[in-house]
C-alpha cells in the first residue's frame, strides 16, 4: 500500500492547507487590521490588505498602556500556575490510577466536583479570603486560583494517561524491589510524556488567557495582566480596535512559543518502546 | 533530562510559595506614612480621559503632599463587577466612579458609604446650591446622598452628515419633528449601487446593547411628550396612546421603512463607524461623537452638523434627559476624609473646564455651565447642549434600583417588536406588564 | 500509619491540601449564598431562592439554549478535533506547522478573539457578509448572523466550536502517541485497511481519554460565557440566553448574588448527576 499512503498524504496535505486558511481566517483578519491605521480599519466595505501597512498600533499601544509590564505579570502568573499545576496533578493521577483505597470513588467525585462550580461566583468569596490572608494584589492570589481551578481536570487527564500504561511495567519495578516512587519517577513518568505536556500547556493557557480573576484580585495597575490590559482598550464610546488586534496578536506570540517549543514533546517518542521493552 | 530538571523548580518553586505566604502574612504588619488614595473607574482607561487625570493628579499631588493617588483603570463592561466584588470582599477603592444608573442600585445593595455628613461639612445647601439640582436626583437614597455629581451629559443631540443632506437636496439643518425626520430619512436611504441592498441610510438606531438601547428609546418616548413613572414611582406610564406612538414610530423606522440597518446590529462602533464613513445620514449620539467621528475618518472635517433630537407630535417641551457621573465613596473604605479632598477637587474650575472641553460632558456647577466659556464656546455642541442641560430633567426611571432589570426589559421588547415577533401594542403592554411588576408596591 | 498511607500522602497529599486550602473556604461561602436573601432582606431565607429560581419562566428557554449550545459545540469540536489530530499525526511536511497554526484559535486571548468575531459577524460592516454578499453573492442580502434568533445561536456554536477544538485535537494527539505501533502493524500484515484500524485499534486506545476529554469539554462549555456575552449578550430577545449567562447578569447586573447561586448549585446537582453517570461508566472495569 505504498503508492496509497503516499497519495493520502497529499490529499492530508490539502485538507490541511484548506482548513488553515478557514481556521485562521479571523486571525488573519485580525492581523491585517492591527497593521492599518484607524482610518482604514474603520472603513466600510472592510479591505483584506492594509493600503499602507504600519506597526504604529503596536508601538503606540505598547507604549501609551503598560503592556510591557501586563506581559511579565502574565507570564510570571502562566510560568507557575503551568508548574505546580503540572507537579501535583502528576503526582495524583498516578495515585488514582494505580492505588485503590477506600472512598476512592469519592475522592474522584469530589476533584470532579469542584470543577463544576461556576468560577464566577466564587470570585468575592475567593476575594475575601485572600484579603483575609493578605495576598491581594499579588502573583500568589492568582497562581493560587488558577491552580486550583486547573487541579481537578489536569489530574483527570493525567489519571487518563496513566491509565493508558499497563500497570505491568510498575510492577517490575516493585518486583526488582524498587519502591512505589521509583516506578513512578522512572518508568511511568517518561511514559506519559505526551500527556504530562498536555497538561502543562492547558494549565499555561488557563493562566494566560483568564481575565475575571485577575480583574478583581489586582488593584493596582502594576500588577493587571494581558488579559485585563486587553480588555481596557474597550472603553464606554470609543474601542481601540486597532491596539487591541495589535496586542491580542502580540498576546499569541508567548503561548504559541510555548506550545511551538513543547510541541515536539508530544510526538511518538520513547513512549511505544516503553510498552514491550 | 527535562523531567528532573521540572522537578526541582517544582519543589523549589513549592517551598518559595510556602515561604512567601508566611512573609505575606506578616505584610499587613507595616504602617504607611503616607495615604495612598484608591480611585478606580473606567475612563482611566481611556487615552484622552486618563492625560486629563493625569495632570489632574498631579495637581492635586501638589497641593495634598500627604496623599498619593493611585488610579485604578477597569474596562467598561465590567466596570461594576470588579468595585462590587471587592467591596463585598472588604477591601474596596476609596472613590468609584459612577454613572448615573449605578449609584442607586448600588446604594440599595448597601455597597456605598452615606455622604450626608460629607455634605453638611462642606456647607449643605450652600453646597448643594453649587451644582445642578436635578442631578442630585441620581445620587440620593432614602433620602441620603451616595455621590457627588460631577458631570453632565445628554444624548438628546443629533448629528447628521451635512454632505449627505447636500446630496439629498436637504437643507443645512437637523429635522425638528417626527414627520420631518421621517421625510428626511426617506429621501436619503437608497440603494445607490443597484446590487438590491441599501448602501446609504437615513438614520441609525440603537438597538443592541441593552443600556443604549433602552436609553435612546425613553429619550424619544419623552420627547414625545410620555411620562414614564407615576408620582410614586410604582406604575410604568409608557402604555399610553403618546407612548404607543412612540413605540411604533421608532420601530416602523426599521420594519416598514428600513431607513436604519437592522438596529439589533448596531451597537457603539457600529454606529460610530456606519456615521463616520457616510453611509448612516443621522444618529442620535452625545456630544462625544464628533471627536470619535473627525478621529475614525478626518474627511468628515467640516460636515458633522448638530441638533437637538425631533420632537414628537405630542410634544409639549424641549426636554432632554440628564445623564452624567458622579464619584462615591464604597462603604469600608479606608480614607473618607483624602477621598472627599479628591471628589471635591474635581468640582473645582479647572477640572471641570478640563473635562467640558476636553470630552466635551458638561459641568455639573452651574456657575461654570453658565459662563461665557461655554455659552458662547465656538464649538456647536456646547452651545445647542448647555441650554437642553441647564433645562434638562432627569430621568425618573433610572432611579429605581430595578434599573438594571427595567433596562432590559424594554430591550427585549422593543427589540420583540422589531423582530416583528409581536406588535407594538402587543410590546408595549408587555413591557408594562413587566416593569409594573418589578416597581409595583 | 503503614506504607501504602505514607504513599497515598505523598501522591494525593499536595492535590488535597492545595484545594482545601485555596477552595475551602471560598466554596462554603458561596454554597452558603444561596440560603441567604438579596437586596433587603440578607438574612437566612431558606430555599426561597431556590423557588424562585424553579418558577422563572425563562427557565425552560435557557435550558433548552444551554442543551442545544453544549451539544452542538461539543460535536464540532470533536469533529474537527479528532479529525484534525488524525491528520496531523501522519508523517509529512510542515507538521509542525500546521499543528500551531490550527491551534492558533484556542490560544488567542478570549477578549481579543470574541471582539474579533463580532466584528467579522455584523451584518452590515462584517468581513463575512463582505464576502459571501458583496464579493461572492452566494446569498441574496446580507446575512443577519447576530440578529436574528436562529443564526445568532448557530453564530455562538460556530465559534465557539473554532475556539474550543484545540483542547480535543491536543488531547487526541497525545492519546495517540500512546498507542503501540506494533498493534498496526499486526493489522496491516492480517490485511486490515486504514478504516478498520480507526475502528479496532485507534477508537479503543483512545477510549479513556477520549471519555476524558468529552467529559471536560461538556463540563466547560456549559460554564462558558465569555462569547455570548461580547457577541449577543443572550439576546435577541434571549435566544442566546445560557445558565452561563443567566448566572452572571443575575449575579453582575442585577446585584443578586443569592439568587444567582441558586441558579449555579442547580446546575452543578444537574452536572453532577452527569458526572456520576460518567465516572460510573468510565471505571467500569477497574477495581
Amino acid at each position: 500500500m505504498v503508492g496509497g499512503k503516499k497519495g493520502k498524504k497529499m490529499i492530508g496535505f490539502i485538507v490541511l492547507v484548506i482548513l488553515v486558511l478557514v481556521m485562521l481566517f479571523p486571525i488573519v483578519w485580525m492581523l491585517s487590521t492591527s497593521l492599518k491605521s484607524s482610518n482604514e480599519a474603520y472603513k466600510i466595505p472592510p479591505s483584506w490588505v492594509p493600503s499602507a501597512p504600519t506597526l504604529k498600533n503596536y508601538f503606540d499601544a505598547w507604549n501609551e498602556q503598560s503592556f510591557a509590564r501586563y506581559f511579565l505579570n502574565s507570564s510570571i502568573v502562566t510560568i507557575f500556575t503551568a508548574l505546580l499545576a503540572t507537579g501535583i496533578a502528576t503526582l495524583a493521577g498516578y495515585g488514582l490510577a494505580r492505588y485503590s483505597f477506600a472512598h476512592k470513588r469519592l475522592l474522584i467525585a469530589a476533584i470532579l466536583m469542584t470543577q463544576m462550580f461556576p468560577p464566577i461566583l466564587l470570585v468575592v468569596p475567593y476575594f475575601s479570603w485572600m484579603r483575609v490572608v493578605g495576598l491581594l494584589n499579588t502573583y500568589f492570589a492568582l497562581i493560587f486560583a488558577y491552580v486550583s481551578f486547573t487541579l481537578p481536570f489536569t489530574t483527570w487527564i493525567l489519571f487518563a494517561f496513566f491509565k493508558q500504561i499497563p500497570p505491568e511495567i510498575d510492577e517490575a519495578v516493585l518486583i526488582d524491589g524498587g519502591s512505589r516512587f521509583t516506578a513512578f519517577w522512572r518508568v511511568s513518568l517518561p511514559a506519559v510524556r505526551p500527556g504530562i505536556l498536555a497538561v502543562f500547556l492547558f494549565a499555561s493557557l488557563l493562566g494566560w488567557s483568564e481575565y475575571l480573576f485577575a480583574l478583581v484580585l489586582t488593584s493596582d495597575p502594576e500588577m493587571y495582566v494581558v488579559t485585563v490590559g486587553i480588555a481596557s482598550l474597550k472603553g464606554q464610546y470609543k474601542i481601540e480596535w486597532t491596539y487591541i488586534m495589535s496586542m491580542g496578536i502580540v498576546a499569541i506570540i508567548p503561548i504559541a512559543v510555548v506550545f511551538g517549543f513543547l510541541e515536539k514533546y508530544l510526538v511518538k517518542g520513547l513512549t511505544a518502546g516503553a510498552v514491550t521493552g | 533530562m527535562f523531567a528532573s530538571l521540572k522537578k526541582m523548580v517544582k519543589v523549589s518553586s513549592r517551598i518559595f510559595v510556602v515561604l512567601v505566604l508566611s512573609l505575606g502574612v506578616f505584610a499587613q504588619i507595616g504602617l504607611a506614612e503616607k495615604i495612598t488614595l484608591r480611585f478606580q473607574g473606567w475612563r482611566l482607561a481611556e487615552t484622552i480621559p486618563s492625560r486629563i487625570y493625569e495632570e489632574l493628579r498631579l495637581d492635586f499631588e501638589k497641593i495634598n503632599p500627604e496623599i498619593t493617588l493611585k488610579f485604578e483603570p477597569v474596562p467598561y463592561d465590567d466596570r461594576l463587577v470588579k468595585p462590587q466584588s471587592q467591596i463585598a470582599g472588604g477591601a474596596p477603592p476609596d472613590v468609584l466612579m459612577m454613572t448615573e444608573a449605578d449609584v442607586i442600585p448600588f446604594a440599595s445593595q448597601g455597597l456605598l458609604m452615606n455622604l450626608d455628613s460629607l455634605y453638611e461639612r462642606e456647607g449643605g445647601k450652600e453646597f448643594t446650591g453649587k451644582l445642578l439640582e436635578p442631578l442630585f436626583d441620581f445620587d440620593l437614597y432614602k433620602g441620603s446622598y451616595y455621590g457627588v455629581p460631577v458631570e453632565v451629559v445628554i444624548i438628546e443631540l443629533l448629528f447628521y452628515n451635512k454632505r449627505m443632506f447636500r446630496e439629498a437636496g436637504l437643507p443645512d439643518r437637523a429635522p425638528l419633528t417626527w414627520s420631518e425626520f421621517l421625510h428626511y430619512t426617506q429621501k436619503i436611504t437608497k440603494d445607490t449601487d443597484q446590487d438590491g441592498v441599501i448602501d446609504k441610510y437615513g438614520c441609525l438606531l440603537w438597538g443592541k446593547a441593552p443600556g443604549d438601547a433602552a436609553k435612546f428609546f425613553v429619550g424619544w418616548a419623552l420627547r414625545n411628550g410620555a411620562t414614564l413613572l407615576d408620582e410614586k414611582g410604582t406604575k410604568f406610564l409608557l402604555n399610553t396612546p403618546k407612548g404607543l406612538e412612540t413605540l411604533r414610530f421608532y420601530t416602523e423606522l426599521w420594519t416598514q421603512h428600513k431607513v436604519t440597518p437592522d438596529p439589533i446590529d448596531l451597537d457603539f462602533p457600529a454606529i460610530g463607524r456606519l456615521y463616520a464613513q457616510g453611509i448612516g445620514a443621522m444618529v442620535q449620539h452625545g456630544p462625544w461623537c464628533k471627536p470619535l467621528t473627525l478621529e475614525a475618518n478626518p474627511d468628515m472635517e467640516g460636515q458633522i452638523g448638530v441638533g437637538a433630537s425631533p420632537l414628537g407630535p405630542s410634544a409639549k417641551t424641549n426636554v432632554a434627559q440628564l445623564l452624567g457621573m458622579s464619584m462615591s465613596i464604597p462603604r469600608g473604605a479606608k480614607h473618607v476624609d483624602a477621598a472627599w479632598k479628591w471628589i471635591t477637587f474635581l468640582l473645582e474650575d479647572k477640572a471641570q473646564m478640563e473635562f467640558a472641553f476636553g470630552i466635551n460632558f458638561f459641568p455639573s456647577v452651574k456657575r461654570l455651565l453658565k459662563s461665557p466659556r461655554i455659552t458662547e464656546a465656538e464649538d456647536l455642541i456646547m452651545r445647542a447642549g448647555f441650554d437642553m442641560v441647564l433645562n434638562g430633567q432627569v430621568n425618573q426611571i433610572l432611579l429605581n434600583p430595578q434599573y438594571p432589570k427595567i433596562e432590559r426589559a424594554i430591550w427585549e421588547e422593543l427589540q420583540s417588536a422589531w423582530l416583528e415577533q409581536k406588535s407594538p401594542e402587543k410590546a408595549l403592554s408587555d413591557m408594562t406588564a413587566r416593569i409594573d411588576k418589578l416597581i409595583g408596591s | 500509619m503503614n506504607r501504602k498511607q505514607r504513599e497515598l500522602l505523598v501522591f494525593f497529599g499536595p492535590l488535597i491540601i492545595t484545594l482545601i486550602a485555596v477552595l475551602g473556604l471560598p466554596l462554603i461561602i458561596a454554597f452558603r449564598q444561596s440560603f441567604l436573601g438579596d437586596g433587603i432582606n440578607t438574612g437566612f431565607v431558606g430555599l426561597s431562592n431556590y423557588k424562585e429560581v424553579l418558577l422563572d419562566p425563562i427557565l425552560g428557554k435557557v435550558l433548552r439554549n444551554t442543551l442545544l449550545f453544549v451539544g452542538f459545540s461539543v460535536l464540532l469540536h470533536f469533529t474537527i478535533g479528532l479529525g484534525l489530530a488524525m491528520l496531523l499525526n501522519l508523517e509529512m511536511r510542515g507538521r509542525k506547522i500546521f499543528r500551531i497554526l490550527l491551534l492558533l484559535p484556542w490560544l488567542i486571548p478570549p477578549v481579543v478573539g470574541t471582539l474579533g468575531w463580532s466584528w467579522v459577524l455584523s451584518k452590515e460592516w462584517g468581513i463575512l457578509n463582505a464576502i459571501i454578499f458583496h464579493q461572492l453573492h452566494l446569498v441574496s442580502s446580507p446575512l443577519p448572523w447576530l440578529t436574528s434568533p436562529g443564526l445568532a445561536m448557530l453564530s455562538i456554536i460556530m465559534v465557539w466550536g473554532w475556539r474550543g477544538y484545540g483542547f480535543v485535537m491536543v488531547m487526541v494527539l497525545a492519546g495517540l502517541q500512546g498507542i503501540p505501533v506494533e498493534q498496526y502493524e499486526a493489522l496491516a500484515i492480517d490485511g486490515g485497511s486504514g478504516i478498520d484500524a480507526f475502528f479496532y485499534i485507534t477508537l479503543p486506545n483512545l477510549r479513556f481519554i477520549l471519555m476524558v476529554t468529552l467529559f471536560l469539554d461538556m463540563v466547560w462549555t456549559f460554564q462558558h460565557f465569555d462569547i455570548i456575552k461580547v457577541l449577543t449578550d443572550g439576546g435577541p430577545v434571549n435566544s442566546t440566553e445560557m445558565f452561563s449567562t443567566l448566572i452572571y447578569r443575575v449575579a453582575f447586573r442585577f446585584f443578586e448574588f443569592g439568587h444567582a447561586t441558586a441558579i449555579a448549585i442547580l446546575l452543578f446537582l444537574g452536572l453532577s448527576i452527569l458526572g456520576v453517570i460518567y465516572v460510573r461508566i468510565v471505571l467500569r472495569g477497574t477495581e
